[in-house]
């Protein structure tokens, strides 16, 4: 069943039942309190004949006996034009038994003497009120008869309960109108986010309910539109991040699958070509070094990828370390680059014992220094640093060479990213040198800091741990 | 003379294309990226586009979007073996794809369909007094026709495809029995020999000692 018919039914229901019985009850009161009124006035009426009769006969009803039930004809006839007229509607009768009207002698038997009761009786579908005083001597008993029609009365309870009925059906009109529109006005944001949360569903992230949060009047649904809003702003968030990740994910693999393709197609190629035609010796000569060269890259390619494999997976040994050492050792293993490119490599370094990974530290440095190496052009000084930073360890190589395009800065740690492809290659570079440096860095709770200026040069820095005594 | 215009940032395999095309007989320009791809069609004419899709400067859809309003067909070289690739340069109006590795016979059949359906080239290679439709497979000489078997057929368009090279026995049987070859030279030789007795080709292939055979021609 829907929300907002539940919420006009029930509050319909209320309304029409609570009308109804309030109406039911007022009426009943207002015609209880006519009947008390008219049963003191008629008492009250009978009460004073029966004194007056009893102050004037003094209880010696015998002699003004007759046959047929009057006490004294005349005084009863003077009496009766007299209390007739004093009781509007009703009738008077005096006398015994026989002048008595809607009685029988069960109810006559049961009236103890000088006692007076009153009683309601329906006569040919029309209520009375009557009330009856019995007088009694030794003899005879004399009775005092009130009877008054309650018609009126009752008439008008009748009509007012038709009355109210129409009443309530007009009302119930009515209200079942206005209880419906608030209905659908209390359930509309509840189906508006029923709508929203349907193009969510079907993918469509980018709407929000801002709209329907104004439109919510109560605190408990507008807060329900904004935790559906940060939902969905989570959700979509998540969302960008997966695919982020996968188009990082794609890319890697088109690039990875490029990189290795390459080098095949030419291995392949220059095979076919020399088993295929009789090539004189020189041309062999280039085509084997071709198949050498790409080959070596391959090699290169596949070295590296299982690097970078490893140090996703594997726990590391990280030992205290004299950094004058590194620094000593890392000098003895660039002198091959150093003859190779002609640099000038310096050192500034401070001495202090850190915590890393000694081999994987080294070859992350090497690495940047062979980087250095290659992007430097005329002024061919490269200054490895060393500096103690608060509670860490900072080392530099710092180059003054051609510098990164700032919209490259982003991308060079990035698998397969070369800035200068043919000159790279030409290097022997496999586009996955500072993606292991990067790697090697987070290994050592540090980012791969690059700050660069186009023909300047480019520092790359890495912070590690201090050892600490305590 | 087929002009072909090499895109490839891969120096290596730039040169590989330019050999395998230039011992088909094609003409070739080489530019190892997409700005020198662009100068290079503006500059001269090409009847064909190799291109690489990941290329510097300006990539390779870019160029062949630049090119197709040219209407010099394009074949595109890819190493992405996935289809969206491929079938965005396809609907970019590039007539066919390669991927690498890909064999060279495998390049110049394509290049061959290619050119031919562009009308660059025409169905009958012409040497001599022979004459051959590639599409028919009908040889003839001096207007009559010979009666070739397909391995003949086969072999007659290997050696006009390669002329003036020494083909090895070994790639020879490969190639048109589509079989590894194992040691036994007298298929080779005894189809060769029916060849050139049935086309008068005595003195144009010629064995060479201890590699296979060469189609000489006299320029």
């Amino acid at each position: 069943m829907k929300l907002s018919f539940k919420i006009f039914a029930i509050s319909f229901l209320i309304v029409i039942s609570l009308l109804g019985l309030f109406g039911f009850v007022i009426i009943t009161n207002s015609f209880n309190k006519e009947l008390i009124i008219e049963k003191e006035r008629i008492t009250n009426d009978n009460k004073f004949l029966s004194m007056v009769i009893t102050s004037l006969y003094k209880n010696d009803f015998t002699s003004v006996n007759n046959n047929d039930g009057t006490i004294y004809p005349n005084i009863n006839d003077y009496f009766l034009s007299i209390f007739q007229n004093m009781s509007n509607d009703g009738e008077v009768f005096i006398g015994t038994k026989k002048r008595l009207k809607y009685v029988d002698d069960k109810l006559l038997d049961s009236i103890s003497s000088n006692e007076q009761i009153y009683r309601v009786i329906e006569i040919n579908n029309t209520y009375y009120s009557q009330v009856i005083t019995k007088l009694s001597n030794d003899s005879q008993d004399t009775f005092i008869e009130h009877l008054s029609s309650l018609q009126t009365i009752y008439d008008m309870r009748s009509d007012n309960y038709h009355f109210y009925t129409l009443f309530l059906i007009i009302g119930s009109l009515i209200s079942s109108i206005i209880l419906y529109a608030f209905s659908i006005y209390v359930t509309y944001p509840l189906k508006k986010l029923n709508k929203i949360s349907k193009l969510w569903e079907e993918g469509n992230f980018n709407v929000r309910n801002n709209a329907s949060i104004r439109s919510m009047k109560s605190v408990e649904l507008s807060n329900l539109a904004l935790q559906f809003n940060n939902m969905a702003d989570k959700l979509s968030h998540h969302i960008e991040e997966l695919e982020d990740y996968n188009q990082r994910q794609e890319d890697f693999i088109s690039r990875f699958t490029h990189e290795l393709k390459t080098p095949l197609t030419s291995i392949i190629g220059y095979a076919d070509v020399i088993r295929t035609y009789d090539v004189d010796s020189k041309k062999r000569h280039e085509f084997a070094d071709y198949i050498f060269k790409e080959g070596k890259r391959l090699e290169e390619l596949t070295q590296h990828l299982l690097k970078l494999i490893l140090l996703k997976n594997d726990e590391f040994d990280f030992i205290d370390y004299n950094s004058k050492k590194l620094f000593r050792e890392l000098d003895r293993s660039t002198v091959f680059l150093v003859n190779k490119y002609e640099a000038n490599i310096s050192y500034d370094c401070e001495e202090a014992i850190i915590n890393i990974e000694p081999v994987l530290l080294k070859s992350l440095l090497y690495n940047l220094v062979d980087n250095a190496c290659k992007a430097s052009i005329d002024n061919k000084d490269i200054i490895i640093r060393g500096k103690i930073k608060n509670d860490s360890y900072v080392i530099s190589v710092i180059d003054h060479g051609k510098g990164i395009d700032e919209e490259n800065l982003s991308k060079v740690t990035e698998p397969f990213f070369m800035e200068d492809k043919s000159r790279s290659r030409k290097q022997g570079g496999a586009g996955l040198g500072l993606s292991l440096a990067k790697e090697i860095a987070r290994i050592h709770g540090s980012e791969l800091d690059i700050k660069s200026k186009l023909g300047k040069g480019t520092t790359m820095s890495i912070r590690v741990r201090i050892y600490n005594e305590k | 003379m087929i002009n072909v215009l090499i895109v490839e940032d891969e120096e290596a395999i730039a040169n590989l294309i330019k050999i395998s095309l230039e011992g088909a007989g094609y003409l070739t320009n080489i530019a190892y990226d997409g700005e020198a791809a662009i100068d290079l069609v503006e500059e001269k004419q090409f009847d064909l586009i190799l291109l690489d899709v990941m290329i510097p400067k300006v990539d390779g859809f870019s160029v062949l979007e630049y090119v197709h309003n040219q209407n010099i067909p394009v074949i595109f070289i890819t190493a992405l073996s996935d289809v969206n690739n491929k079938v965005k340069g396809l609907k970019m109006g590039a007539e066919d794809y390669i991927t690498k590795p890909f064999a060279l016979e495998e390049l110049l059949a394509r290049v061959e369909v290619v050119l031919r359906r562009n009308n660059k080239i025409t169905d009958i290679i012409k040497y001599r007094n022979i004459e051959i439709n590639t599409s028919s497979h009908i040889v003839t000489m001096d207007g009559a026709v010979i009666d070739l078997t397909k391995k003949e057929f086969d072999l007659l368009l290997l050696f006009m495809q390669n002329k003036n090279v020494a083909l090895y026995r070994e790639v020879i049987y490969e190639r048109i029995w589509k079989e590894d070859f194992y040691s036994d030279t007298r298929t080779v030789d005894l189809h060769i020999a029916r060849l050139k007795k049935k086309l008068n080709l005595e003195a144009e292939i010629k064995t060479v000692y201890k590699i296979g055979y060469r189609f000489e021609v006299q320029s």
